[in-house]
């Protein structure tokens, strides 16, 4: 057990002017589940990479415990991973791809054949021991990659998008296998991920990255109620959240033909305009506020989501909205919605940044 | 689902009686068969021809027209070409020097492959580019001065320039075959070897070398036909009987008295050919068998 510290850790590739990864400050606690989540190309895979020792750390340090790992190879990291296409050896029976590393390193036969068993139980593998990757199904061969990390027993898991090639049932299920085993095992785990829904599942801590900067860092339940910025409130959450470019106005913000109310000191520093934040479940139907024409309703049973469009000026901006399933306004008629009260985000206009309001 | 399968069924044509469809489906097929049958000849008949020459005896040869049938099976041509025609010391002289060739060429070969497709090594590319100009070298060119070159070095007189001069045209081709399978071999498998604590070497042997098996293999038995077909290069490099390969041997194959013994020659050339056409019939199947088993399903 460890804990990871990345310390300014940048990634250039070569022939690139752009780090793939530029300055990353992290540092993940010991047996902590952290979720690497970004849009394809922000570095999640590079940060998880360099960690790894899979490639270079062009500037700063990266620290396993107290240990500077920035130039040590990887077979001596004491780390194992996953990967999102498995890498299994497949001229080698489930059994001797679980135990590969443990014979490298010169374990005695019994004490792998114990150790490859004990994993193969907690997996449900045991029936598969004597076959070759090919044999097996998509599931299964996940379980054989989680198999070969497991039985290292190291001190770092890394996984790198590992339910990506499985189908929508068998990933919702295995996300919450992989949860669970990481909490019983209590081994420190960075996972990358696109998606946000696993990141949101399955992290103690989500660190979202976009071109190579870290953006936030929060346990999910503040990553959602409190983004730093405007790429972390579009990103996290789904549906996404309404980022609407509204005027300010003598004592708020203009919503529609009503204003929400923002304290002056908060608004000093911002233009004309700032970027007003709200989720789709913290929108409700009212007489007044942002007249919004109601492009498609999916009624979803309990709940119906409203994809509508917002005329403003020049400018058509997209709006959704939850509202109750049993009700719903009609297709292409113009309904006025209101923010709830204390769940209104607000971002600067240029900068994006977040802007702390009591309210 | 059956809703869907309905309308499908019923538009479906209804099949043709059972004769006409069977004519006609022969006559569609006759010129492929014909075809086939010509081929087959081509390829056949000049095997068969040559083994059955080989049991004619030296009047057969010379009275009876060249496609007629031996009267008798002379086996005696074939004790003559062992012992007279020296076959079996050229048979020697072609495994010394094709074996270790062939050794050599997919050693090194499958080792480069790895090296430049693998590895990660500045200037890699342009190594690989040297590699691929050398396929482009007609072997012709070379031979002359390579002849010089071992003649200065004191190699002329042994099976060694034969040996070398094989190795270096056939590395080139293996190179870059090998290269290309490993580029089929995901990277992320061998990354995993690295974290597993693989050494470079161990995740040649472990991982690498077991991946493309089937295509050294095939590799392989390439490989070896060129080789031990070869008979310019041997013909250049071998300056005594002793040193003779057997296709040399063939091509000066003469009798006791200086005329060429069409029979023993026959006979000769029977153990060559059908000895190869065992050899590869033999590692085809294993190969056949190799590639079937490591198909990999998406």
């Amino acid at each position: 057990m460890a804990t990871v510290t990345y310390d300014k850790a940048t990634r250039l590739y070569p022939g690139g002017d752009k780090p793939a990864v530029d300055a990353l400050d992290l540092h993940i606690e010991d047996g902590e589940f952290l979720v690497l989540v970004g849009p394809s190309g922000c570095g999640k895979s590079t940060s998880l990479r360099m960690l790894a020792g899979l490639e270079d750390v062009n500037g700063g340090r990266i620290l396993i415990g107290d240990r500077d790992v920035t130039t040590v190879p990887p077979k001596d990291r004491d780390i194992a991973m996953v990967f999102q296409n498995y890498a299994l050896y497949p001229h080698m029976t489930v059994a001797d791809n679980m135990g590969f590393a443990l014979k490298i390193a010169g374990t005695p036969k019994d004490e792998i054949k114990r150790r490859v068993q004990e994993a193969a139980k907690i997996l449900d593998l045991e029936d598969y021991l004597a076959r070759k990757p090919k044999a097996l199904s998509g599931g299964q061969r996940q379980r054989v990659a989680m198999g070969r990390a497991i039985v290292r027993q190291p001190q770092v898991f890394l996984m790198d998008e590992p339910l990506s090639n499985l189908d929508a049932k068998l990933r919702v299920q295995t996300r919450t296998q992989i949860a669970s085993l990481q909490r019983r095992l209590g081994v420190t785990t960075v996972y990358v991920t696109h998606d946000q829904v696993e990141a949101m599942t399955m992290g103690d801590r989500v660190a979202v990255l976009k071109d190579g900067i870290l953006q936030q860092v929060d346990t999910p339940r503040r990553m959602y109620d409190h983004p730093n910025n405007v790429f972390v409130a579009g990103f996290i959450g789904s549906p996404a959240m309404n980022l609407l470019t509204l005027p300010v106005t003598e004592g708020g913000v203009l919503f529609g033909d009503s204003i929400h109310p923002v304290e002056r000191a908060a608004l000093a520093a911002t233009g004309k305009n700032i970027t007003l934040g709200v989720r789709p479940e913290d929108m409700e139907l009212a007489e007044h506020g942002l007249p919004v024409s109601v492009d498609v309703v999916e009624e979803l049973g309990a709940d119906a989501y409203i994809y509508g469009t917002l005329r403003q000026g020049e400018s058509d901006m997209p709006v959704i909205a939850r509202v109750d399933g049993r009700q719903p306004p009609a297709k292409g008629s113009t309904v006025h919605f209101q923010p709830k009260r204390g769940h209104v985000h607000l971002f600067d206009d240029n900068s994006g940044l977040r802007i702390e309001t009591t309210a | 689902m059956s809703a869907v399968l309905a309308p499908e069924r019923s538009v479906r044509p209804v099949p043709p009686p059972a004769p006409v469809r069977r004519s006609r489906g022969f006559l569609r097929r006759l010129p492929v068969r014909a075809l086939i049958a010509v081929i087959l000849v081509i390829e056949v008949y000049p095997l068969v021809w040559l083994l059955l020459s080989s049991f004619k005896t030296r009047r057969e040869f010379v009275e009876e027209p060249f496609w007629s049938l031996p009267s008798s099976l002379a086996w005696g041509n074939y004790a003559e070409a062992w012992t007279t025609g020296n076959i079996g010391l050229y048979l020697r002289n072609s495994v010394l020097a094709v074996a270790p060739s062939l050794a050599l060429i997919i050693v090194l070969g499958v080792a480069a492959g790895f090296a430049l497709e693998v590895l990660v090594w500045k200037g890699r590319g342009t190594v690989l580019l040297i590699f691929l100009a050398g396929i482009m070298v007609p072997g012709q060119m070379i031979l002359l001065p390579l002849f010089s070159a071992y003649f200065q070095l004191g190699l002329t007189g042994s099976l060694w320039p034969l040996i070398i001069t094989y190795t270096a045209t056939g590395l080139p081709l293996t190179v870059f075959m090998m290269a290309t399978y490993f580029r089929a071999i995901p990277r992320e498998v061998f990354e995993a070897a690295a974290i597993d604590g693989a050494t470079v070497l161990r995740a040649f042997v472990s991982i690498g070398f077991p991946m493309v098996r089937n295509a050294v293999f095939t590799v392989a038995l390439v490989q070896f036909f060129f080789i031990w077909n070869d008979l310019l290069i041997a013909l250049t490099f071998t300056n005594s009987t002793e040193l003779r390969t057997v296709q040399v041997g063939l091509l000066n194959f003469n009798g006791q008295f200086g005329a060429t013994d069409y029979g023993p020659l026959f006979a000769a050339i029977c153990m060559n050919v059908f000895g190869l056409l065992a050899i590869y019939l033999v590692l085809n199947k294993r190969i056949m068998a190799g590639l079937a088993g490591g198909a990999v399903k998406g």
